[in-house]
């Protein structure tokens, strides 16, 4: 069962690790294709930094909610844009890499996010199953 | 063809922010509300926020990245 926020974090960390682990690996084996290998690198740290932050207001969100207090900053979705703006301007425009690898990067985390949700949630029903009446235990 | 593909990646990406915002705003208005509800379960009502807003948010960000493509093409 995966109720807890932070291992959920860490287990898409490592996900994202991973991958950032193979784009190096085919950074070193094949240098014609750095280009592509290094938009990928910057794209799944930029993935990485927008699922941490997510975290981070999540956690955030849950302070003010329980204290009663208003949040000091906002949830909205501009913040993340920005990371991963920031992530393909510095990929494409600074490094001169690839845009599309880029973008492969950058969906690496919520990607990783969704399919260990759906993983937990499966593994939840399977160890909760329900009565005749439908109802979970 | 330059105005088209501004044109392309302003519709990309707005749309797919304003359901990004839409789909957001759900998420975390429900999760507060279960929280101050019941403190108790903040943990699984995170986890399950993180992984809505992970889902929610990997289309516009797939968008915005578009959005470049059409810009540079």
């Amino acid at each position: 069962m995966m109720d807890d926020l932070p291992a959920l974090l860490k287990r898409v960390s490592r996900i994202a690790f991973f991958f950032l682990s193979m784009g190096c690996l085919g950074w070193a084996v094949w240098p014609e294709l750095r280009n592509v290998f290094g938009g990928f690198m910057i794209g799944v740290v930029g993935g990485l930094a927008i699922s941490w932050h997510l975290a981070w207001k999540l956690v955030q969100l849950g302070n003010a909610a329980i204290s009663g207090r208003k949040p000091r900053s906002g949830l909205g979705f501009l913040s993340r844009a920005c990371l991963g703006l920031l992530a393909g301007v510095i990929s494409v425009r600074v490094l001169d890499f690839n845009l599309a690898a880029t973008a492969t990067g950058l969906i690496v985390s919520p990607m990783a996010t969704l399919l260990l949700g759906l993983v937990a949630r499966s593994r939840r029903s399977d160890d909760h199953p329900t009565d005749e009446r439908g109802e979970k235990h | 063809m330059e105005i088209y593909g501004l044109l392309a990646a302003a519709i990309v990406f707005g749309l797919g922010a304003l359901g990004a915002g839409i789909g957001n705003g759900l998420i975390f208005s429900k999760t507060v509300e279960g929280i101050s509800r019941q403190p108790e379960l903040r943990g699984a009502l995170q986890t399950t926020a993180f992984i809505g807003v992970g889902l929610v948010e990997a289309l516009p960000i797939i968008s915005l990245v578009l959005a470049f493509i059409f810009m540079a093409s």
